[in-house]
């Protein structure tokens, strides 16, 4: 990247640096909480080199929404050719975005004739229901969650509308046992995400999936009203998404979780639900983790979240699985202590251990690379 | 165009503002852009409303817009029907 020499921020000058050394990423992160309980300005990114370096680093982290608005309410001073490329990649992502959405209606019309009833996750949901305007929050895929016992059936239906599986079951059985999601591919790279749970390893298996299918919430879209999580697991979501879902999460994860947070000042609620998922190291984690990064002002999260006491065993599994994600690692080992069926530990340590020749295949390995893994 | 018809989107249409202009992707995957008046109607016609409430609902929202005037709303209205954007609902 370009040294940043000509970038000034909002941060610089009034000293609320956050451990950022890059001026950029300052303003990223100004970005990240901008719109939910400020409004204020940013600042100004001066020269084309620094601003087209921010808008990149802006679709990476996904706020290219914010970062284009921001900029056409005169909050933040691009350089006239960064500001135009910001609108060029706001507005690719957002016909991307209704190219997804016009496809995530037709699955569900296909999955509702099947008698399969999905909740939408992540994207569109938090898009519509939380963002003051949707076109903040732009997302890549797709992600719906079923029941367990209809991921396989789920899964056969959208193969006869022309969705590929990535990498074959890792076990016969496991899918709809075990496993977080099974992605699926469209010929025009749209990617679905069929979750059974909502995260990998310890905390994907505590989470009590059938109480998401009995309160869900409802996203209006184009005319019908498809089922998503409700207000109280999205907030748990987006916590659990921020925490557990990538070792490097981008900034527009914190601001979903700030932006929960934010409207949603008590906590009782959320921290109730966390308690039934067994989470609520995970919630305050990431409570901590948005209030120090985006120095959003939620005094009774905070309290809250300092008043959480993690053991050192919960501390190691959420760190283990932050960092392992859907890989093999300790993490797993972590999972199948989770498991309370001895049948049910059997049959996951032993889909970890032998994954079928198909799975191998299907991810370009070989048994004696996981031979030499281990 | 009758004043107690009542406007509303043509099922599985999906959109997004973008600078001033309403992007919009149609149940067969096309896409289309709105500009000035039509992007304001549409939007406005997120619920079903009779031309009058189009009006009310633009100049509302948008009070330095040029398009929030009578003539200009059904002609947006016009251009949207051939684009079969729009169903008629409640019409006497």
């Amino acid at each position: 990247m370009t040294p940043p020499a000509s970038t000034t921020t909002r941060s610089e000058a009034d000293g609320a640096g956050r451990g950022d050394r890059d001026p950029i990423d300052r303003v990223l992160r100004d970005l990240a909480g901008w719109g939910l309980d400020s409004t204020g300005p940013i600042g100004e990114v001066a020269g084309e080199t620094p601003g087209l370096a921010l808008v990149e680093r802006a679709v990476e982290q996904r706020l290219i929404g914010v970062l284009a608005v921001a900029a056409d309410a005169g909050v933040i001073g691009l350089h006239p050719k960064a500001a135009e490329a910001a609108h060029d990649r706001h507005r690719a992502a957002l016909l991307w975005c209704l190219n997804l959405e016009a496809r995530l209606l037709r699955v569900v019309e296909l999955l509702d004739g099947a008698q399969i009833h999905p909740l939408v996750l992540k994207g569109p949901a938090l898009a519509h229901l939380d963002e003051a305007d949707p076109s903040l929050r732009t997302f890549a895929d797709i992600d719906l969650l079923v029941r367990a016992t209809d991921l396989d059936r789920a899964v056969e239906v959208l193969a006869g509308f022309g969705a590929g599986r990535g990498p074959a079951e890792r076990r016969p059985g496991f899918d709809h046992r075990f496993a977080k999601s099974v992605t699926l591919r469209f010929a025009d790279g749209v990617e679905l995400d069929l979750h059974r749970s909502l995260s990998d390893g310890v905390h994907g298996f505590r989470v009590p999936l059938a109480r998401l299918f009995e309160s869900p919430g409802r996203l209006p879209l184009a005319g019908r009203t498809l089922a998503c999580l409700s207000g109280v697991h999205r907030t748990l979501h987006t916590a659990y998404h921020l925490v557990l879902g990538s070792p490097a999460p981008r900034l527009m994860s914190l601001r979903d979780l700030a932006n929960h947070l934010i409207q949603r000042p008590d906590p009782d609620e959320v921290v109730a639900e966390a308690r039934a998922w067994g989470g609520e190291v995970v919630l305050a984690t990431a409570v901590s983790r948005a209030v120090e990064s985006l120095a959003i002002d939620v005094p009774r999260w905070e309290r809250w979240a300092g008043s959480v006491r993690p053991t050192r065993r919960e501390a190691a599994i959420i760190e283990r699985q932050r960092v392992e994600g859907s890989g093999i690692g300790r993490g797993k080992i972590d999972a199948l202590r989770e498991l309370r069926s001895p049948r049910d530990r059997v049959a996951y340590g032993w889909a970890l251990m032998a994954p079928t020749a198909a799975h191998l295949r299907s991810r370009g390995l070989r048994r004696r690379d996981l031979a030499l893994a281990r | 165009m009758t004043g107690r018809a009542r406007f509303q989107h043509a099922s599985g249409w999906v959109w997004r503002w973008c600078r001033g202009s309403v992007l919009c992707v149609g149940p067969d995957g096309a896409a289309t852009q709105l500009d000035g008046a039509a992007a304001l109607v549409w939007a406005a016609m997120e619920q079903p409303a009779t031309p009058a409430e189009l009006l009310e609902r633009a100049a509302e929202r948008w009070a330095e817009a040029p398009g929030a005037s009578e003539v200009l709303v059904a002609g947006a209205v016009d251009e949207l029907m051939r684009l079969d954007m729009v169903t008629v609902v409640d019409a006497p």
